[in-house]
Order: C-alpha cells, then sequence, then structure tokens
C-alpha cells in the first residue's frame, strides 16, 4: 500500500467509514505481529499487544499527522505497548553488556573458541532465540531502529524521515546496532570468536 | 571515523542495499585484506538474514479481533483532527502563567520537594477547565510533533562528537564506547521538546559511564526538567506515542514542558492512572520528566 492509499483509507475511516480500518490492518499486521513477537517472545502476549495497538491506533486516529507513515506510527505505539507489558510480567530486566561487564574484567571473559563449527551448525531455533536476546541487550534506540530495518525493511530515507533523523544518522546507528548487536552474539558463544577484532588492532586506533 | 567504524559502516549499508557502487569497490576491496572485517560480515549478514527471514504469520484472529472491536464499537470511533486554534493556543499560555502567577507565589516552596508537589497538583485541579480544553485539542495535535521532535535527538552534534569517540563497537573493554553512546544518552534524555532546536538538552551534564535511564535519573536528581510527574498504574492512549526510557523500576517518558499541564491532567482524570506527585522543578527548561514507577 503505498502513502496516497494508505492516506484514502484513514480518510475513509474518520469519515465513519469503519470497515476501511480493514485494509490498514491486513497491510501491517505481520509486522506489527512479528514486532511484538522479537520483543515479547510469546506468541499469546504478541497477539494482544499487536490487537491492542491497532485498536489504539484506531481510535487515536484524528491525531495521525498526514505527513507521516501509518506505519512507523504503529510501529511505536507498538513497540511501546511491548515495553510496557514486559514491565508489567517483570521482565525489566533485560540482560545488557555493562550488566555482565559488572560481573567481572571483560579482558578476562571467556569467549568459547568457536573457530571451527560453521555457524550453520547452530539450530536456526537457537540462533533466532540468541539474536532475541541480543536485542535485548541493545539501547533502545538502536534496537528501535534495527527493528525497523528488519521487521518493516523500509529504507534509510523512509526511517529517517519518518524518525525525523538525518540519513546518515540512520546509517550510523543501524551499523552501530549491528556492531553491538554481533559483539554480543561473540561473547555469547554463538558464532565464532574469530569473528571479533582482536584487541591488538583496537588499541591500534 | 576510525576505520573499523568506516567499514562497519560500510558492510551494514551494504548488507541493507544502500551502499553505492564505488563505496562498495571499497568495501570490497578492504575485506580482500582484512580478515576480520570478513568474519564480522559474515556474522552481520547471517543476523541480518535471520532477523529478515524469521518472520511468523499472524493468526487469523488478530485482524478478526481487531475489526470485531472496531464494527462493534467496543473501540472508541475516531474524531477528526482539530485544528490548533489561536484561542487554545492563548489558554495554554494562559493556563502556563496562571500557575506560575497564581500557585507559585502561595507556594514558596515550589519545585523543592515532595509535599509542596503534591499541593501543586491539588492547585493544579482547579486549573481543570483550562487544561481540559487544552488536553482535548492541544496535546491530541502536539503528541505526534512532540513524539518525533524527540526522535530527532541524533543531531548533527550528537554525530559530530561521536565521530571524534574511538571505535565502538569492538573494544567493549574501553573507555570509549561508553563515551560514544553517552552522546545519544544524552541527547535522547533532553530533547524532547516542541521546538525545532538541536541543540536542547544539550546543557544537561553527562558522567561518563551512565545509561540513558540513569541520565535521566541523575537530571531529575539535580532539578534538570521543568517538571517531574510522578505516576503509577496504567496510562493514559497519548503517552504511548513518545519515546520511553526503560529503567530497571521505572519508566521515563519525556515530554515538551509545554505539555505538562495537559499531560497532568491527563494523567490525574485517567481511571487506571495515580498521579502521585508533580513537581515544578526548573521554569527554563523545556522538558518535562514523567516518571511511571512500576
Amino acid at each position: 500500500m503505498d502513502i496516497t492509499e494508505e492516506r484514502a483509507a484513514i480518510d475513509r475511516v474518520l469519515s465513519g467509514d469503519r470497515n476501511a480500518f480493514e485494509v490498514l490492518v491486513a497491510d501491517n499486521q505481520k509486522k506489527v505481529y512479528n514486532l511484538a513477537l522479537k520483543m515479547l517472545k510469546n506468541e499469546q502476549d504478541a497477539l494482544d499487544v499487536s490487537q491492542e495497538a491497532f485498536i489504539k491506533a484506531y481510535t487515536n486516529l484524528g491525531s495521525f499527522r498526514a505527513d507521516s507513515r501509518f506505519s512507523v506510527w504503529l510501529y511505536r505505539m507498538t513497540y511501546n505497548l511491548c515495553i510496557d507489558l514486559m514491565r508489567k510480567n517483570g521482565r525489566a530486566n533485560v540482560i545488557s553488556l555493562s550488566q555482565e561487564d559488572d560481573t567481572g574484567e571483560v579482558s578476562q571473559m571467556e569467549i568459547p573458541d568457536g573457530r571451527n563449527d560453521p555457524v550453520s551448525l547452530y539450530e536456526k531455533k537457537e540462533l533466532a532465540e540468541e539474536i532475541s536476546i541480543g536485542l535485548s541487550s541493545l539501547q533502545p534506540d538502536q534496537r528501535e531502529i534495527l527493528l525497523l530495518r528488519e521487521v518493516s525493511g523500509m529504507s534509510y530515507a523512509e526511517i529517517a524521515e519518518s524518525l525525523n533523523i538525518r540519513e546518515g544518522t540512520v546509517k550510523s546507528r543501524i551499523a552501530r546496532a549491528r556492531g553491538r548487536l554481533s559483539e554480543f552474539l561473540v561473547k555469547r558463544g554463538t558464532f565464532p570468536a574469530g569473528s571479533r577484532h582482536n584487541s591488538e588492532e583496537v588499541s591500534d586506533i | 571515523m576510525t576505520g573499523h567504524e568506516k567499514y562497519t559502516e560500510l558492510m551494514s549499508a551494504y548488507i541493507d542495499g544502500e551502499l553505492d557502487a564505488s563505496a562498495a569497490d571499497e568495501l570490497f576491496a578492504h575485506l580482500e585484506t582484512c580478515a576480520t572485517c570478513r568474519s564480522l560480515f559474515d556474522l552481520m549478514r547471517d543476523v541480518s538474514g535471520e532477523m529478515r527471514s524469521d518472520m511468523a504469520d499472524p493468526p487469523a484472529s488478530l485482524l478478526s479481533g481487531v475489526m470485531d472491536a472496531v464494527r462493534s464499537g467496543a473501540a472508541d470511533v475516531p474524531a477528526r483532527p482539530k485544528k490548533k486554534s489561536h484561542i487554545v493556543r492563548y489558554l495554554s499560555i494562559a493556563a502556563c502563567i496562571a500557575i506560575i502567577v497564581f500557585v507559585a507565589p502561595r507556594l514558596p516552596n515550589l519545585g523543592c520537594g515532595s509535599k509542596s508537589a503534591d499541593m501543586a497538583a491539588t492547585e493544579n485541579s482547579t486549573m481543570s477547565y483550562d487544561q481540559k480544553a487544552f488536553s482535548d485539542r492541544g496535546l491530541a495535535s502536539n503528541m505526534y510533533d512532540g513524539a518525533y521532535d524527540g526522535a530527532s535527538y541524533d543531531s548533527d552534534v550528537t554525530e559530530d562528537t561521536a565521530a571524534d569517540m574511538d571505535s565502538y563497537i569492538y573494544a567493549y573493554d574501553d573507555a570509549a564506547p561508553e563515551s560514544a553512546e553517552i552522546n545519544d544518552g544524552s541527547k535522547s534524555a533532553g530533547a524532547m521538546t516542541d521546538t525545532d532546536s538541536d541543540a536542547v538538552g544539550s546543557d544537561i551534564p553527562v558522567s561518563p559511564g551512565d545509561t540513558e535511564a540513569e541520565i535521566v535519573a541523575e537530571n531529575i536528581a539535580n532539578g534538570e526538567y521543568y517538571s517531574v510527574v510522578t505516576v503509577k498504574g496504567d496510562l493514559p492512549d497519548s503517552l504511548y506515542w513518545f519515546d520511553w526510557i526503560f529503567a530497571d523500576d521505572a519508566i521515563y517518558i519525556l515530554i515538551p514542558a509545554s505539555d505538562t499541564d495537559a499531560a497532568a491532567s491527563e494523567l490525574e482524570t485517567s481511571p487506571e492512572c495515580e498521579l502521585i506527585s508533580h513537581e515544578l522543578t526548573n521554569t527554563d527548561a523545556d522538558t518535562t520528566v514523567i516518571v511511571v514507577l512500576n
């Protein structure tokens, strides 16, 4: 659905045509649901949050600005609802790199030697789970932008326009998020340690 | 920007199909000679591929559930947006002035402790008519602006400063990555504003090593925000459109100072939300923080 069709559907809903909301749900439900699923890791919760996000979007449609994408507006709502639910369920303590760092000297942290294990040996499900844990470790702004990119498939220009930040910032923030996530996965032993730059190279910078 | 940072950005942009041909040539020339970057590139591609392919189909009950609520009227029917008139602008300014003029003189300790804040909250309830008018029209039309102005925290300032930092992703045993993060944190922790200024919040002091949530907590302790509104319970819908900062014991929501009264009024009248305190701390600041206790 392009932005013109999206806007037309919103106008019809605002004119009282309730059925017109269905195309907006149909068009966005997969991305909203997957965003929630990646955050909450639970199908029932993801379904509940997705429904709530759409219903809140419907009720608040009057305050939606015409010059923005409905989808991004919806993703922000979904994202906040997920955080809210995690908080209520007492899952507030996400794993973070800094917390792990507090448990001991980072330089002494053991990184399993997985050099000879090709990534394909890992079960796909396990990898998805590890990525999901890794996402929780990211700074919220990095996690949000990476999920927007990977789940919604928006271009840098679209993300920049939607979030009102410069395209260069989108590019660097996504790169930073990916770098952090990679770092986390290597630390967890999900990926071979060879994926990490060694300390000599870092100290040369 | 360091070499590692630069190539990480090139790899990331390539994965997203956002790299032009000459930059791609440069990237691949580098990958020929750098085994560690090659390895990282493979890893980033695997992770990205996994995230993109790992998309579940939503259950049919998602669409049917939403549309049932919409058609049955269980979900409130949306209202057409109302243009913010001069009258509403005037009323909102008048409400702010009224609070400062009428409330402040009667509360000599305003903003200095939770007791005076509770009293201020009580006083505020007498302003409910004007605030409600603002809440209905002003906040509703403002909230989206606020959410996205807030998202503009990665300004030139941030990026330029970050560019001066050392590598941020490989050196987790180094102070540099934390420093790079602080710049994001300080901006996002202070930049919620209804103006277009990139510099808003940049004067709020930051200590090295703090997370975004810690920066907000510190700013609250130091009275850096216009107002601190503390609540508990379920939030009204309008607050879901803003950036949320997730701490262990609370969620911080940063809103433009000009929306403070409308938000406080809405929180106060919200049935499932308990307004615990409302402290006016720094009238020069342009950001208000809403603290949602767990």
